[in-house]
């Protein structure tokens, strides 16, 4: 061969790495993106001004044409991006290789499917947008130093060029475990604390990964109740997303600045708030205000619908509601309140998982915005409207129940509330206009409940046969008579 | 320093002239590589050092950062797993050539910022080996721990002769590329350039990788076979067998002239494929301990069938020989399961066995196909064949029966003309699943059997009870069992249908009363009232009487199981003589086989 091997690291902006007689090798035909995969790398690129840098690629000389280049890593984001170009109407900027490259059935179909929704996506933007987008990707003076979408690529050339560019393609695509939505999570937040602030970092990461593995898991607060909280404020019923939801629902929507001292919003629903923002000052918790400063993190307020706001913030709100899940439903009875107990014993009763964590939702709004405060009422009544999807099923599934929640608005109702009495009463009047529970549902009398409807209603119905004396208001007791065919 | 500087390598050697420093910071994982892929990383630089000591060995890509308070100093943005072992490597190896590697750490190389256990220990301050480590920094400092140990004993045992050159070497020839962000980019940037190094798009697979290492590690011509072959597998295992033949470009694809592209057409002209009986993983390890056997090497010390080891199994085939005879594994093996298995077709509930249709046989009749493959000697082996393989394929591992079932596959056929004989096979696949009884099931005395109450039974007893039961439905000398269905077209219907599916709840087929506590009523807990069947369809019986269940299953159009069936509408007296109906059945078919082999007690 005589030729040895020679390895190079360069920067290449698109119009650059384009330019290059590349071909995909047949070790590599099949192209599998799909939407989400294309709908992340336009939306990481559509608004951007800065210059992007999209990862690395590599290639390796054909033997015999060294005028040519394999592709050996890269080849997904480099199709889908030949693609966008089409859909631009800027294919003829491709003069050779990738238009050529060859592909099988299968990869067809996805090429097929990606090229429209790059179509549908950019039918969304105007005419002056995409001329902008167009004129970043293949700027007209093409100046190489002004490169914009950026692309490391190591090119391998001579004696086992190929079996070099496998050890480095190994490198980059072998990562062990896959990361999960809150190991995203915990690096996206980290990166807003400054680095100066080591010990705050370094206490935040170690909080962070022994809630991850505490019972309640992250997983159970953040996806199946802060979450999904979120979603029902904003009217929907399932995520948009199909790909690393939590992640998303729970990403920084400002951009963090270092150096000078981070003064962080407010979040208190819709009340007055005496203090105008918080800040750290050493270890310490500074609320600032009209008056003389307080101190404390337990005084920070936070919403769980709250904009989430990178770094300490994020940390202060995942703990406080991790925190606060477990005092309702995990901590043993003897520390809490009667109306607190009441209300995990009840969520105890309901013997469906989704309902149930529909419920436990719910009330961790409730009790977030309004305390104690009317909270043995209104949970009866949030249990009548929750439950009610029980009767209607004969199988309850995830997707049910979240719309069922959806659509009878208990989120927004509590939002928009004002205080405490404003909610119960709204509560009340949906629950005084319910339809009674149907016979079949009930077992019966003297008899055992027979399937899983009789059963969960007994179940609550047994419940509140001991508890009722503890429901204070007497036309939430009416309901709770007439529904559960309690004798008074 | 400007990002220009990095068209070429470094080394140690460089890192040190130019005074750079990396930190690892805290959003990180932390440090988890296995003794394995340190070994492999030493061994590899050994191999290097052996060749051609004058020639780069390249470790990778670390992409950085520059720091905001230090222009030496880089954060790692990926790579850092392998710097941080380059960095243990570089501890154990200052042993020797010690005067330059004393300069190489005589700065703070590398940075475990908010790490603060584990910097002690990379800090090289040899008296805090016994520092206060919680769970997640102790596995990750005793990992380094055991990096630099293996480092250390590698110079000892393998090195042994030239400690002090292999040491240089190291030096001044382990080389990074680095790629340094644009200077442009935020923290934000910075921490999304690190989601999408490790989550842009899909996720390559393990076996993904392992294609791209074994390739790595031979030379052509046994590397475009290795490819060609294993293109060649992964096309019939994710069920687009037909795709290697049809190529089109780009161009062609996006402005179609004339021929629509059009998908495969498969199971109810769907866009949907046929599936295999196994999954990519569970077919290489398969093979692989196919071809171990056969060329007389010992079995991997763990389970070999472990899917979510492949690589670290894989890591046993490393002779280039080896790795090229075992592309011929893989071409046979696909040739088996494609000659004498069958493949499965699902769309919503529904269900069907096939046999492999070759290329271009979308308007050839599957019959052909079969018929091509197999001796026929009796017009039901064909049923008998479908029905058995996918029993077994419900109810049992895949390498359980696949490898003895491949192995006598490539023994027959005998004949010359590539067929083998379908009742043969049957006999032979019956034959491997009895032998499972005893030694994979476990069950050495047929007093068990007796004991299979709710909660106590394998959900193997029901898949083979239904296949026993769907055998003498098919069997008019022995279908005795089957003597109240007369006139039953309904029910006939649905057995005529049957499809073995994979099921996971156990019905009581009168239900259970909910308030009644497990086991107070011995009856319906025992075995002649429970049936195998979906949990989704479980959950609709809910606690319906057998006449509601009845009504159910035939809206449905199909039964998950015979037994059940046999109980709504065949059987005969009460739960107990219906159980003991069944248990005989099993009794008798089991009984020959556990006797006949005195070695088992």
């Amino acid at each position: 061969m005589g030729n040895s091997f020679k390895a190079r690291l360069e920067r290449l902006s698109l119009p650059d790495l384009l330019k290059k007689s590349l071909k995909i090798p047949d070790y590599q035909r099949y192209y599998t993106w799909e939407r989400d995969h294309v709908l992340d790398l336009l939306k990481d690129i559509f608004d951007r001004e800065k210059p992007y840098l999209m990862g690395t690629v590599i290639l390796h000389d054909v033997e015999g044409d060294s005028s040519k280049m394999d592709i050996v890593d890269g080849q997904q984001r480099l199709v889908t991006l030949t693609l966008l170009l089409q859909q631009l109407g800027l294919s003829n900027k491709i003069t050779t290789g990738l238009l050529n490259a060859e592909f099988t059935a299968s990869s067809a179909e996805s090429i097929l499917k990606n090229h429209d929704v790059m179509g549908e996506f950019l039918e969304a933007k105007s005419d002056e947008e995409k001329n902008k987008f167009s004129n970043r990707l293949f700027p007209n003076d093409c100046d190489q130093e002004n490169g914009w979408l950026l692309f490391t690529v190591l090119t391998l050339e001579g004696e086992n060029a190929l079996d070099r560019a496998f050890t480095f393609f190994d490198s980059i695509n072998s990562k062990g475990m896959p990361l999960t939505d809150f190991n995203l999570l915990k690096a996206h937040h980290l990166m807003f604390i400054p680095p100066k602030q080591e010990a705050l970092a370094s206490g935040h990461n170690e909080e962070w990964e022994k809630r991850n593995q505490s019972d309640p898991s992250h997983a159970d607060v953040f996806s199946v109740t802060l979450r999904r909280l979120r979603m029902w404020a904003r009217r929907e019923e399932r995520d948009s997303r199909r790909e690393r939801p939590d992640y998303h629902e729970f990403c920084s929507v400002v951009e963090p600045e270092h150096g000078k001292d981070s003064e962080y919003e407010l979040n208190r629903y819709m009340q007055p708030v005496a203090f105008r923002s918080w800040r750290r000052v050493g270890n310490r918790i500074v609320l600032s205000m009209d008056y003389p400063a307080l101190e404390g993190e337990a005084l920070v307020p936070t919403e769980i619908t709250q904009t989430i706001e990178g770094g300490d913030p994020f940390f202060i709100y995942a703990k406080r509601y991790q925190e606060l899940y477990i005092k309702l439903f995990y901590a043993d009875s003897t520390r809490n309140s009667t109306e607190i107990d009441f209300v995990r014993v009840l969520s105890k009763n309901l013997t469906n998982s989704y309902l149930q964590n529909a419920f436990r939702s719910v009330m961790l709004l409730y009790i977030d915005k309004f305390g104690e405060d009317r909270l043995i009422e209104s949970s009866v009544c949030i249990e009548r409207i929750i439950s009610d999807w029980r009767w209607k099923k004969k199988s309850v599934r995830i997707e049910g129940t979240l719309s069922h929640v959806k659509d009878k608005q208990l989120v927004p109702l509590l939002l928009d509330s004002v205080n405490s009495l404003h909610a119960y009463s709204q509560l009340l009047g949906i629950c005084q206009k319910m339809a009674s529970v149907p016979e079949d549902v009930q077992p019966e009398s003297g008899k055992s409940p027979k399937g899983v409807k009789q059963y969960y209603y007994n179940s609550i119905r047994k419940f509140y046969e001991s508890e009722q004396a503890k429901i204070p208001d007497d036309r939430t007791k009416e309901i709770v008579f007439s529904h559960y065919n309690i004798e008074n | 320093m400007s990002e220009q500087d990095f068209k070429n390598p470094v080394t140690p050697k460089l890192i040190e002239e130019k005074k750079l420093k990396f930190r690892i910071p805290l959003y990180q994982r932390p440090y988890s590589w296995e003794d394995k892929q340190v070994e492999q990383l030493l061994c590899d630089l050994y191999n290097q050092f052996k060749k051609n000591y004058n020639e780069n060995y390249y470790v990778g890509i670390l992409s950085v950062a520059k720091t905001q308070d230090d222009p030496f100093r880089y954060d790692l943005i990926d790579g850092q797993q392998r710097i941080t072992t380059l960095t243990l490597v570089g501890k154990a190896a200052s042993a020797f050539y010690s005067e330059e590697w004393k300069a190489f750490f005589a700065e703070k190389r590398l940075e475990l910022y908010g790490r603060i256990a584990e910097q002690a220990f990379l800090g090289f301050d040899e008296n805090k080996d016994t520092l206060h480590l919680n769970k997640e920094t102790g596995e990750s400092a005793k990992k380094m721990q055991k990096a630099v140990e293996i480092t250390r004993k590698y110079f000892k045992e393998q090195a042994k002769t030239k400690q002090e050159e292999f040491s240089r070497f190291i030096y001044e020839k382990t080389s990074f590329f680095i790629s340094e962000v644009p200077s442009t980019y935020t923290i934000l940037d910075k921490n999304q350039q690190f989601v999408r190094m490790n989550n842009r798009g899909r996720q390559l697979e393990n076996h993904e990788i392992l294609k791209v290492r074994l390739s790595a590690k031979i030379n052509e011509p046994g590397q475009s076979k290795l490819l060609k072959n294993w293109n060649n597998m992964l096309a019939h295992l994710t069920g687009k067998g037909e795709d290697l033949n049809r190529v089109k470009t780009l161009k062609e694809i996006l402005n179609p002239v004339s021929e629509q592209t059009e998908p495969t057409k498969s199971f109810s002209g769907k866009d949907q494929y046929y599936m295999p009986l196994t999954t990519v993983p569970e077919f290489l390890l398969i093979a692989l301990a196919r071809f171990k056997k056969s060329n007389g090497e010992e079995e991997y010390q763990g389970n070999p069938f472990d899917t979510e080891k492949l690589l670290e199994i894989f890591s046993e085939l490393e002779k280039s020989e080896d790795i090229v005879k075992f592309a011929d594994t893989i071409n046979e093996q696909v040739e088996i399961l494609k000659s004498f298995f069958i493949y499965i077709g699902r769309e919503g509930n529904k269900l069907e066995y096939k046999f492999w249709r070759n290329n271009n046989s979308e308007d050839k009749d599957t019959e052909d196909v079969y018929s091509s493959k197999f001796n026929d000697t009796g017009k039901n082996w064909k049923q008998r064949l479908k029905a058995i393989q996918s029993f077994l394929h419900v109810s049992t591992e895949p390498h359980h029966w696949l490898v003895p079932a491949f192995n006598w596959c490539k023994s027959h056929p005998k004949n010359g003309d590539g067929k083998i004989n379908a009742e043969e096979f049957v006999t032979k696949i019956e034959e491997i699943d009895n032998i499972l009884i005893t030694n994979t099931r476990k069950l050495t005395s047929l007093e068990e059997l007796k004991n299979m109450v709710y909660g106590e039974i394998s959900h193997y007893w029901f898949y083979r009870l239904d296949y026993e039961l769907w055998k003498r439905y098919k069997d008019p000398g022995n279908n005795s069992i089957w003597e109240n269905l007369s006139g039953k077209n309904n029910v006939k219907d649905l057995l005529n249908k049957f499809c073995f599916r994979r099921c996971a709840s156990i019905e009581h087929i009168e239900p259970r009363n909910p308030m009644e506590k497990p086991n107070e009523i011995k009856e319906i807990d025992s075995f002649g009232n429970l049936a195998l069947i979906s949990g989704s369809r479980n959950s609709k019986f809910s606690n319906n009487s057998p006449d509601g269940k009845k009504q159910l299953i035939l809206d449905s159009e199909y039964s998950e199981s015979i037994k059940m069936a046999h109980f709504l509408w065949c059987g005969n007296g009460t739960i107990e003589e219906k159980g003991e109906a069944m248990r005989t059945i099993l009794y008798d078919t089991v009984k020959n086989y556990l006797y006949q082999d005195s070695s088992i007690k």
